[in-house]
Protein backbone atom coordinates (compact mmCIF):
# COMPACT_ATOMS: atom_id res chain seq x y z
CA UNK A 1 0.00 0.00 0.00
CA UNK A 2 1.64 3.29 -0.80
CA UNK A 3 1.37 6.41 1.09
CA UNK A 4 -0.98 8.34 -1.09
CA UNK A 5 -3.34 5.35 -0.84
CA UNK A 6 -2.65 5.65 3.47
CA UNK A 7 -3.13 9.23 3.27
CA UNK A 8 -6.39 9.04 1.46
CA UNK A 9 -7.83 6.72 3.52
CA UNK A 10 -6.65 8.69 6.65
CA UNK A 11 -8.84 11.61 5.20
CA UNK A 12 -11.49 9.28 4.60
CA UNK A 13 -11.46 8.13 8.20
CA UNK A 14 -11.54 11.70 9.63
CA UNK A 15 -13.90 12.33 7.35
CA UNK A 16 -16.31 10.50 10.02
CA UNK A 17 -17.67 11.83 13.12
CA UNK A 18 -17.41 10.11 16.34
CA UNK A 19 -20.76 10.28 17.74
CA UNK A 20 -21.83 13.27 20.25
CA UNK A 21 -21.87 12.58 24.16
CA UNK A 22 -25.56 12.16 25.28
CA UNK A 23 -27.73 15.09 26.18
CA UNK A 24 -28.15 13.02 29.95
CA UNK A 25 -24.22 12.92 30.01
CA UNK A 26 -24.00 16.74 28.96
CA UNK A 27 -26.85 17.62 31.68
CA UNK A 28 -24.76 15.60 34.66
CA UNK A 29 -21.77 17.26 33.48
CA UNK A 30 -23.28 21.08 33.09
CA UNK A 31 -23.66 19.80 37.23
CA UNK A 32 -20.76 18.98 38.01
CA UNK A 33 -19.29 21.69 36.63
CA UNK A 34 -21.71 24.36 37.74
CA UNK A 35 -20.78 22.73 41.36
CA UNK A 36 -17.85 23.09 40.98
CA UNK A 37 -17.98 26.41 39.87
CA UNK A 38 -20.58 27.43 42.43
CA UNK A 39 -17.56 26.07 45.12
CA UNK A 40 -14.78 28.33 43.86
CA UNK A 41 -15.05 31.91 44.74
CA UNK A 42 -16.69 30.76 47.95
CA UNK A 43 -14.49 31.94 51.19
CA UNK A 44 -12.74 29.02 52.68
CA UNK A 45 -15.29 27.31 55.49
CA UNK A 46 -14.88 26.39 58.79
CA UNK A 47 -14.02 22.52 58.82
CA UNK A 48 -16.65 22.18 61.13
CA UNK A 49 -19.25 23.60 58.79
CA UNK A 50 -17.64 21.58 56.29
CA UNK A 51 -17.90 18.46 57.91
CA UNK A 52 -21.53 19.24 58.58
CA UNK A 53 -22.45 20.08 55.07
CA UNK A 54 -20.64 16.70 54.06
CA UNK A 55 -22.91 14.65 57.28
CA UNK A 56 -26.02 16.59 55.71
CA UNK A 57 -25.07 15.58 52.00
CA UNK A 58 -24.93 11.87 53.47
CA UNK A 59 -27.83 11.61 55.82
CA UNK A 60 -30.08 14.16 53.90
CA UNK A 61 -32.52 11.08 52.90
CA UNK A 62 -32.83 10.44 56.26
CA UNK A 63 -33.51 13.45 57.86
CA UNK A 64 -36.01 14.15 54.96
CA UNK A 65 -37.86 10.69 55.59
CA UNK A 66 -37.23 11.53 59.60
CA UNK A 67 -39.49 14.71 58.45
CA UNK A 68 -42.38 12.69 56.23
CA UNK A 69 -42.58 10.98 59.66
CA UNK A 70 -42.57 13.23 61.66
CA UNK A 71 -45.45 15.37 59.51
CA UNK A 72 -47.21 12.08 59.05
CA UNK A 73 -47.50 11.69 62.95
CA UNK A 74 -48.92 15.63 62.98
CA UNK A 75 -51.44 14.60 60.78
CA UNK A 76 -52.19 11.60 62.55
CA UNK A 77 -52.35 13.52 65.77
CA UNK A 78 -54.39 16.50 64.68
CA UNK A 79 -58.06 15.50 65.28
CA UNK A 80 -60.83 17.62 64.85
CA UNK A 81 -63.00 18.74 68.11
CA UNK A 82 -66.11 16.74 67.77
CA UNK A 83 -69.57 18.34 67.26
CA UNK A 84 -71.23 18.99 71.06
CA UNK A 85 -74.25 17.31 71.24
CA UNK A 86 -76.97 19.53 70.45
CA UNK A 87 -78.49 20.17 74.21
CA UNK A 88 -75.45 21.03 75.23
CA UNK A 89 -75.01 23.79 72.66
CA UNK A 90 -78.73 24.49 73.63
CA UNK A 91 -77.77 25.17 77.41
CA UNK A 92 -74.02 26.52 76.42
CA UNK A 93 -75.86 29.13 74.57
CA UNK A 94 -75.40 32.96 75.53
CA UNK A 95 -78.72 33.75 77.80
CA UNK A 96 -81.01 36.02 76.07
CA UNK A 97 -80.32 34.94 72.57
CA UNK A 98 -83.09 32.79 71.10
CA UNK A 99 -81.77 29.59 70.56
CA UNK A 100 -82.38 28.11 66.82
CA UNK A 101 -84.89 25.50 66.29
CA UNK A 102 -83.55 22.04 66.84
CA UNK A 103 -83.73 21.30 62.59
CA UNK A 104 -81.78 24.91 62.20
CA UNK A 105 -79.38 23.40 64.50
CA UNK A 106 -78.90 20.11 63.16
CA UNK A 107 -78.32 21.09 59.52
CA UNK A 108 -75.72 24.26 60.67
CA UNK A 109 -73.95 21.00 62.53
CA UNK A 110 -73.77 19.19 59.26
CA UNK A 111 -73.64 21.77 57.29
CA UNK A 112 -69.89 22.41 58.72
CA UNK A 113 -66.84 20.20 57.37
CA UNK A 114 -64.93 18.12 59.48
CA UNK A 115 -62.27 16.80 57.55
CA UNK A 116 -59.47 14.43 58.59
CA UNK A 117 -56.83 12.56 57.34
CA UNK A 118 -57.60 9.18 56.66
CA UNK A 119 -55.13 8.41 54.29
CA UNK A 120 -51.35 9.01 53.29
CA UNK A 121 -49.45 7.63 50.68
CA UNK A 122 -45.92 8.40 48.98
CA UNK A 123 -45.33 7.42 45.37
CA UNK A 124 -42.23 7.05 43.69
CA UNK A 125 -42.66 8.51 40.45
CA UNK A 126 -38.69 8.76 39.12
CA UNK A 127 -35.38 7.67 40.08
CA UNK A 128 -32.88 9.11 38.36
CA UNK A 129 -29.19 8.21 38.21
CA UNK A 130 -27.39 11.63 37.93
CA UNK A 131 -23.98 9.43 37.93
CA UNK A 132 -20.80 9.99 40.09
CA UNK A 133 -20.20 12.99 41.93
CA UNK A 134 -16.84 14.02 43.81
CA UNK A 135 -18.07 14.90 47.61
CA UNK A 136 -15.98 17.54 49.57
CA UNK A 137 -13.97 14.85 51.34
CA UNK A 138 -12.56 13.64 47.83
CA UNK A 139 -14.63 10.37 48.14
CA UNK A 140 -17.06 9.40 44.68
CA UNK A 141 -20.45 9.04 45.02
CA UNK A 142 -23.10 7.88 42.74
CA UNK A 143 -26.30 10.28 43.47
CA UNK A 144 -29.48 9.54 43.12
CA UNK A 145 -32.51 11.76 42.17
CA UNK A 146 -36.08 10.23 43.73
CA UNK A 147 -38.85 12.00 42.82
CA UNK A 148 -42.45 11.25 44.69
CA UNK A 149 -45.50 12.60 44.82
CA UNK A 150 -46.95 12.71 48.80
CA UNK A 151 -50.59 12.32 48.77
CA UNK A 152 -53.24 13.11 51.84
CA UNK A 153 -56.53 11.87 51.76
CA UNK A 154 -59.36 13.89 53.70
CA UNK A 155 -62.48 12.79 54.56
CA UNK A 156 -65.45 14.25 56.16
CA UNK A 157 -67.36 11.96 58.31
CA UNK A 158 -70.41 13.72 58.16
CA UNK A 159 -71.26 12.96 54.75
CA UNK A 160 -68.12 11.33 52.80
CA UNK A 161 -67.18 13.60 51.00
CA UNK A 162 -63.56 13.69 49.97
CA UNK A 163 -60.30 15.44 48.73
CA UNK A 164 -57.09 14.68 48.23
CA UNK A 165 -53.73 16.93 48.62
CA UNK A 166 -50.70 15.77 46.37
CA UNK A 167 -47.53 17.54 46.90
CA UNK A 168 -44.31 17.23 45.01
CA UNK A 169 -41.13 15.71 46.78
CA UNK A 170 -37.40 15.54 45.87
CA UNK A 171 -34.52 13.17 47.52
CA UNK A 172 -31.18 12.97 47.01
CA UNK A 173 -29.36 10.01 47.74
CA UNK A 174 -25.74 9.76 47.95
CA UNK A 175 -24.40 5.71 47.75
CA UNK A 176 -20.90 5.87 48.23
CA UNK A 177 -18.53 4.43 45.30
CA UNK A 178 -15.21 2.64 46.26
CA UNK A 179 -12.71 3.49 44.00
CA UNK A 180 -9.19 1.46 43.88
CA UNK B 1 -21.84 25.10 32.81
CA UNK B 2 -19.41 27.66 32.83
CA UNK B 3 -18.86 29.10 29.34
CA UNK B 4 -14.96 27.97 28.68
CA UNK B 5 -15.86 24.54 30.38
CA UNK B 6 -18.83 24.58 27.87
CA UNK B 7 -16.71 25.46 24.71
CA UNK B 8 -14.37 23.24 25.82
CA UNK B 9 -16.85 20.28 25.94
CA UNK B 10 -19.11 21.34 22.37
CA UNK B 11 -14.95 20.93 20.62
CA UNK B 12 -13.90 17.73 22.20
CA UNK B 13 -16.59 16.06 24.20
CA UNK B 14 -17.25 13.82 20.56
CA UNK B 15 -13.79 12.95 20.08
CA UNK B 16 -13.60 12.14 23.92
CA UNK B 17 -16.78 9.92 23.95
CA UNK B 18 -15.47 7.72 21.19
CA UNK B 19 -12.08 7.38 23.09
CA UNK B 20 -14.28 6.41 26.31
CA UNK B 21 -16.35 4.05 23.88
CA UNK B 22 -13.01 2.47 22.82
CA UNK B 23 -12.25 1.68 25.82
CA UNK B 24 -15.23 0.53 27.66
CA UNK B 25 -17.38 -0.93 24.89
CA UNK B 26 -20.69 0.31 27.04
CA UNK B 27 -22.29 3.27 26.63
CA UNK B 28 -23.16 3.44 29.76
CA UNK B 29 -19.81 2.69 30.99
CA UNK B 30 -17.91 5.52 28.58
CA UNK B 31 -20.60 8.12 29.95
CA UNK B 32 -19.22 6.96 34.09
CA UNK B 33 -15.29 6.92 32.71
CA UNK B 34 -15.85 10.43 30.76
CA UNK B 35 -17.69 11.66 33.72
CA UNK B 36 -15.33 10.93 36.66
CA UNK B 37 -12.03 12.19 34.21
CA UNK B 38 -13.68 15.32 33.57
CA UNK B 39 -14.97 15.33 37.34
CA UNK B 40 -11.41 15.02 38.56
CA UNK B 41 -9.58 17.23 36.34
CA UNK B 42 -12.26 19.80 37.20
CA UNK B 43 -11.49 19.21 40.87
CA UNK B 44 -7.96 19.60 40.63
CA UNK B 45 -7.64 22.01 37.54
CA UNK B 46 -9.25 25.39 38.76
CA UNK B 47 -7.75 27.25 35.66
CA UNK B 48 -9.98 26.23 32.80
CA UNK B 49 -10.19 23.23 31.11
CA UNK B 50 -7.04 20.69 31.14
CA UNK B 51 -4.28 19.93 27.70
CA UNK B 52 -6.34 17.28 25.74
CA UNK B 53 -3.61 14.78 25.97
CA UNK B 54 -3.84 15.09 29.49
CA UNK B 55 -6.99 13.94 29.39
CA UNK B 56 -6.93 11.04 27.34
CA UNK B 57 -4.16 10.21 29.38
CA UNK B 58 -6.73 10.38 32.77
CA UNK B 59 -9.53 8.98 30.75
CA UNK B 60 -7.47 5.47 29.70
CA UNK B 61 -6.33 5.18 33.61
CA UNK B 62 -10.02 5.86 35.00
CA UNK B 63 -11.16 3.38 31.95
CA UNK B 64 -8.98 0.42 33.70
CA UNK B 65 -9.79 1.63 37.32
CA UNK B 66 -13.25 1.06 35.99
CA UNK B 67 -12.93 -1.98 34.45
CA UNK B 68 -11.05 -3.49 37.76
CA UNK B 69 -14.87 -3.01 39.53
CA UNK B 70 -16.05 -6.12 38.72
CA UNK B 71 -19.03 -6.11 40.99
CA UNK B 72 -20.56 -2.81 40.34
CA UNK B 73 -20.07 -3.40 36.32
CA UNK B 74 -22.00 -6.16 36.81
CA UNK B 75 -24.82 -4.70 38.06
CA UNK B 76 -24.31 -1.84 35.79
CA UNK B 77 -24.67 -4.27 32.52
CA UNK B 78 -27.71 -5.73 34.13
CA UNK B 79 -28.59 -2.16 34.05
CA UNK B 80 -28.17 -1.24 30.95
CA UNK B 81 -28.79 -4.74 29.32
CA UNK B 82 -32.10 -2.81 27.58
CA UNK B 83 -29.70 -0.03 26.19
CA UNK B 84 -29.61 0.09 22.41
CA UNK B 85 -25.82 -1.22 21.15
CA UNK B 86 -23.06 1.25 21.11
CA UNK B 87 -21.94 3.73 17.97
CA UNK B 88 -18.85 4.79 17.31
CA UNK B 89 -20.05 7.30 15.00
CA UNK B 90 -22.46 9.51 14.12
CA UNK B 91 -23.47 10.04 10.58
CA UNK B 92 -25.87 10.63 8.13
CA UNK B 93 -28.26 7.95 6.34
CA UNK B 94 -25.94 8.68 3.22
CA UNK B 95 -23.01 7.64 4.78
CA UNK B 96 -23.81 5.43 7.80
CA UNK B 97 -23.35 1.82 5.68
CA UNK B 98 -20.06 3.10 5.50
CA UNK B 99 -19.57 4.34 8.89
CA UNK B 100 -20.97 0.85 10.46
CA UNK B 101 -18.16 -1.13 8.20
CA UNK B 102 -15.35 1.40 9.29
CA UNK B 103 -16.77 0.59 13.16
CA UNK B 104 -17.04 -3.17 12.37
CA UNK B 105 -13.87 -3.36 11.38
CA UNK B 106 -11.94 -1.00 14.24
CA UNK B 107 -13.32 -3.26 16.24
CA UNK B 108 -11.95 -6.18 15.06
CA UNK B 109 -8.58 -4.53 15.44
CA UNK B 110 -6.02 -5.52 18.07
CA UNK B 111 -7.33 -3.45 21.12
CA UNK B 112 -3.70 -1.42 21.38
CA UNK B 113 -3.61 -1.00 17.51
CA UNK B 114 -7.40 0.09 18.40
CA UNK B 115 -6.37 3.24 20.62
CA UNK B 116 -3.36 4.25 18.80
CA UNK B 117 -5.70 4.53 15.41
CA UNK B 118 -8.40 6.69 17.29
CA UNK B 119 -5.94 8.69 19.60
CA UNK B 120 -4.38 10.07 15.71
CA UNK B 121 -7.33 9.93 13.32
CA UNK B 122 -9.98 11.43 15.81
CA UNK B 123 -8.27 12.03 18.96
CA UNK B 124 -5.89 14.44 16.83
CA UNK B 125 -2.82 13.65 19.16
CA UNK B 126 0.82 13.59 18.24
CA UNK B 127 2.84 10.16 18.27
CA UNK B 128 5.05 11.49 21.00
CA UNK B 129 1.54 12.40 22.88
CA UNK B 130 -0.25 9.04 22.52
CA UNK B 131 3.78 7.33 23.70
CA UNK B 132 2.76 9.15 26.62
CA UNK B 133 -1.14 8.23 26.75
CA UNK B 134 -0.90 5.14 26.26
CA UNK B 135 2.87 4.30 27.60
CA UNK B 136 4.78 3.76 24.73
CA UNK B 137 7.27 5.53 22.77
CA UNK B 138 6.39 7.80 19.81
CA UNK B 139 8.55 5.23 17.40
CA UNK B 140 6.32 2.25 18.68
CA UNK B 141 3.40 4.59 18.52
CA UNK B 142 3.75 5.50 14.78
CA UNK B 143 4.44 1.76 13.52
CA UNK B 144 1.00 0.93 15.76
CA UNK B 145 -0.50 3.21 13.79
CA UNK B 146 0.52 2.34 10.57
CA UNK B 147 -0.11 -1.26 11.14
CA UNK B 148 -3.75 -0.73 12.47
CA UNK B 149 -4.42 1.60 9.11
CA UNK B 150 -3.30 -1.24 7.06
CA UNK B 151 -5.13 -3.81 8.57
CA UNK B 152 -8.18 -1.31 8.36
CA UNK B 153 -8.08 -0.62 5.15
CA UNK B 154 -7.60 -4.21 3.93
CA UNK B 155 -10.76 -5.38 6.17
CA UNK B 156 -12.55 -2.63 4.22
CA UNK B 157 -11.21 -3.41 0.68
CA UNK B 158 -13.73 -5.70 -0.95
CA UNK B 159 -12.18 -9.08 -1.18
CA UNK B 160 -11.50 -10.26 -5.04
CA UNK B 161 -14.41 -12.10 -6.63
Amino acid sequence: MTDEELNAFEEELRALRPGPPSARLRARLETLVDERAGDRPRPAAPADTLAWKQRLRRHGHWLAIAAGLALALAVYLWRPFEPLPEDTASANGAPGLAAPSSGEAALAVDAEPRFRAVKARNTLKHRIDEGLVTLDGGLSARRYRFQFVDTIVWEDPNDGSRFEVSTPREELVLVPVHTF
Amino acid sequence: MQTDWKAWFDTHGSRLMLFARQQTRREADAEDVLQETLARLCEAGRNGPPDLPLVYTALRRTAIDHARRRERRRVREERVAADEPIAFFDEGVEARERAHLVEEALRRLPEPQQEVLILKIWGELTFAQIGETVGISPHTAASRYRYALQALKQQLSPSPL
